[in-house]
C-alpha cells in the first residue's frame, strides 16, 4: 500500500533571470514498511527532495499525496499539522533541543500533537533504543549515537505513517552510522513503517529496500 | 508553557539576569513613582484633601493664592451674590517651640473660619473653636517633628504665642506642615488682609475678581508643577526604557534559537505556539521581577523615615504591575515578527 506518491514533481527556483530547476519530473512512490534510499552527489536536489516529501516545500508542478491527502498547495497551517501528525524527521546532526531532557524531547512532541497518556510509551520508545537510563540527561551529556538514537526514538512518538531521514549518519563514524541504519530498518520492516533516508554514505545501502539515485535533478 | 518552563529551568543564569535587569527598571519606576505621589501630597494636600472647588482670588493674582489680597471691600461685595462662600487666608512663616529656641520649623498657617467646611477633622485633641485663645490645630507632621498636645510655640517674626490643643491628618501645603487657626487669631500675625474666598461648589465668574478651579491652584503652588513635571518625565523614560531593554533582550534570545525554531516548526510545531511560548516566558519572567520589586517597595515604605515624603498606594502598585506585564508583551512584538518568519525548510541540509 503506498503512503506517499511524488508524480511528475518539479521544482525550480528563479535567480536572477535564470531558471534553476533543481528536480525535473520525479516519480516516486513509497509503500509502507519500505525502506529506501537516496543518494547522490552534493547539489543534485535531494534536501530540496527531501523538504517536498515532508511538506516543508511546495512543488512548482506536479503532486504530492501523503497518506492519501492531496498536500501539492495545501496552507501552511494543514502543512504544519502533517508534520505533526504523519511525519516523523530524522535530521542530520539530531536537532535536539538543547534544553529539554532526552524524556522530554519525546514528551514535547506528544504534547503538541495532543496525544493522551504517552508517558508510558515514550518510556517504551527510550528502552527500545537502550537510553531509558539517560532519560533525564540533556542532549549535551550524550554521544552523537546516542543522540541520533533519540532523534529516531522522537520521530516516532506520533506514529508517523513515513519517517523521512537527511543524511542521519552524515555526523556518525562507521560503525556508530551502520547501528543507527540497522534501527532504522527493524523500524521500516517490524512496525510497517515507510522510511525514506537521504544519504550519500554508500556504507549503509546494503540494509535499504531499494535505492534510488538523483542526479541533476533527476530521479533512478 | 512547557517549552517557556523546561527553557528557563535549563538557562537559569541567562534567565536570572534578565530578571536582575527587570526587577531594578521596576524597583527604580515604583521609587520614583512613590516618590512623586509623596512629594506631590507634600505640596498639595491640605488643599486637595478639602472640598474646595474653586478659589475667588483678587485680579490679576496669577492663580496664587500668596498673591491675591482682598479687604474688607472686596469679601462684602463678592458675598453679595455668593454668600456661601468662606475665606481662607495662607501664611508661610516659621515657629519655634517655646521651650526650645534652637529649632525652628517652616509651617504653613490656614486661616479659616472654625464653623466651616474648611474646619479639619481632628485625628486627636479638641477641635477648633472661634474663640480668641490662642488654641490651634497642627498636621500630624509636626507630631513626628517632637511636637505634642499643650505644646506652646512662637511665630518668629510677631513673637505671638499659640498652644497646639489638637492634631490633624498629615496635612502639607508646599512641604510644609500645616498649622490651623481662626481668623481673630490670625489678626495677631497677619499684616494684610485675607487671601482668597473659597467654596464647595464650582463657580465660573465673579465679577471683578479672578475665579480659580482647585486643580489650577495646585499647579500653580510655587514649585509643584516643576516638581512633578520632571519626576513624571523620568517615570516615562523608564517606562520608555524598560520596552527597549525587554524587546532587545527578547530579540537577542530570539536570535539565538532561530535554528531551534526552524526544527521546531519542522517537527510540527505551530508559530502559534512558539509566539504564546515567548510572551508567557516574557510574562513569566517580568511577573517574577514584580513580585520582587513589590515586596521590596512594601518593606522598603515601611522602614522609610518620616521625612521621607513616599507614598504608593496599593491601586498605583497594581496599576503599575499591570502596565509592565502589558510592556512585556509588547516588548516581545519584534521578536514574534521574528519567530513568524522562520523558515523550517532551514532545519533540512544541515546547518
Amino acid at each position: 500500500m503506498s503512503v506517499m506518491e511524488l508524480s511528475n514533481v518539479s521544482k525550480s527556483y528563479q535567480d536572477g533571470n535564470e531558471t534553476i530547476e533543481v528536480l525535473k519530473n520525479i516519480n516516486l512512490s513509497v509503500n509502507a514498511g519500505e525502506f529506501i534510499a537516496i543518494v547522490g552527489p552534493s547539489g543534485s536536489g535531494k534536501s530540496t527532495f527531501l523538504t517536498m516529501a515532508g511538506a516543508l516545500l511546495h512543488p512548482t508542478n506536479g503532486s504530492i499525496t501523503i497518506d492519501d491527502q492531496e498536500i501539492t498547495s495545501a496552507s501552511d497551517k494543514v502543512l504544519t499539522d502533517i508534520r505533526l501528525n504523519k511525519l516523523g524527521f530524522i535530521f542530520q546532526s539530531a536537532e535536539l533541543i538543547p534544553y529539554l531532557t532526552i524524556i522530554d524531547q519525546l514528551n514535547y512532541i506528544a504534547k503538541i500533537a495532543h496525544l493522551r497518556d504517552y508517558e508510558k510509551h515514550n518510556l517504551e520508545l527510550l528502552k527500545s533504543i537502550g537510553l531509558q537510563d539517560q532519560q533525564h540527561k540533556y542532549p549535551t551529556q550524550l554521544s552523537g549515537g546516542q543522540r541520533q538514537r533519540v532523534a529516531i526514538a522522537r520521530s516516532l512518538v506520533n506514529n508517523p505513517k513515513i519517517i523521512l531521514a537527511d543524511e542521519p549518519t552524515a555526523s556518525l563514524d562507521s560503525k556508530r552510522g551502520f547501528e543507527i541504519v540497522k534501527m532504522l530498518q527493524e523500524i521500516s520492516h517490524t512496525k510497517n513503517k515507510a522510511v525514506v533516508m537521504v544519504t550519500h554514505d554508500e556504507r549503509v545501502l546494503d540494509l535499504v529496500d531499494k535505492v534510488y539515485k538523483i542526479e541533476d535533478g533527476q530521479l533512478s | 508553557m512547557f517549552l517557556a518552563l523546561k527553557e528557563i529551568k535549563h538557562s537559569k543564569l541567562k534567565f536570572s539576569l534578565l530578571t536582575l535587569i527587570i526587577f531594578l527598571i521596576i524597583f527604580l519606576v515604583m521609587f520614583i513613582t512613590g516618590l512623586a505621589n509623596g512629594l506631590s501630597n507634600d505640596g498639595k494636600s491640605a488643599l486637595s484633601s478639602t472640598d474646595i472647588q474653586s478659589f475667588v482670588l483678587q485680579k490679576n493674582s496669577n492663580k496664587r493664592i500668596s498673591r491675591s489680597n482682598l479687604t474688607t471691600n472686596d469679601i462684602a461685595k463678592i458675598k453679595k451674590d455668593h454668600d456661601q462662600l468662606v475665606p481662607l487666608t495662607i501664611s508661610q512663616r516659621t515657629v519655634q517651640k517655646s521651650s526650645d529656641k534652637n529649632n525652628k520649623t517652616d509651617i504653613s498657617f490656614f486661616a479659616i473660619d472654625a464653623k466651616s467646611f474648611l474646619a479639619p477633622t481632628i485625628s486627636e485633641g479638641k477641635k477648633l473653636a472661634n474663640d480668641n485663645s490662642n488654641n490651634v490645630i497642627a498636621s500630624e507632621k509636626l507630631k513626628k517633628l517632637g511636637y505634642k498636645i499643650g505644646d506652646k510655640f512662637k511665630e518668629t517674626t510677631t513673637n505671638q504665642e499659640f498652644k497646639i490643643t489638637g492634631f490633624t491628618s498629615e496635612s502639607s501645603y508646599s512641604h510644609t506642615p500645616v498649622i490651623y487657626l481662626n481668623n481673630k487669631e490670625n489678626q495677631k500675625i497677619l499684616t494684610t488682609g485675607i487671601n482668597t474666598l473659597v467654596s464647595q461648589k464650582k463657580i465660573s465668574k465673579v465679577k471683578g475678581f479672578d475665579v480659580v478651579d482647585i486643580n489650577s491652584i495646585i499647579q500653580n503652588i510655587p514649585g509643584y508643577s516643576e516638581e512633578q513635571g520632571s519626576l513624571l518625565m523620568m517615570i516615562g523614560f523608564l517606562f520608555a526604557i524598560s520596552v527597549v531593554v525587554l524587546s532587545v533582550f527578547f530579540y537577542i534570545i530570539t536570535l539565538e534559537k532561530l535554528p531551534q525554531l526552524g526544527t521546531l516548526k519542522a517537527l510540527g510545531t505551530s508559530t502559534r505556539y512558539l509566539g504564546l511560548n515567548l510572551i508567557s516566558q516574557a510574562a513569566l519572567i517580568t511577573i517574577f521581577s514584580l513580585i520582587i520589586s513589590d515586596a521590596l517597595i512594601l518593606i522598603m515604605k515601611m522602614s522609610l523615615p518620616a521625612s521621607m515624603p513616599f507614598s504608593l498606594s496599593t491601586t498605583t502598585l497594581l496599576g503599575t504591575n499591570l502596565l509592565f506585564i502589558v510592556i512585556s508583551i509588547i516588548s516581545s512584538s519584534i521578536s514574534l515578527i521574528k519567530i513568524s518568519k522562520v523558515d523550517p525548510i532551514s532545519a533540512i541540509g544541515g546547518k
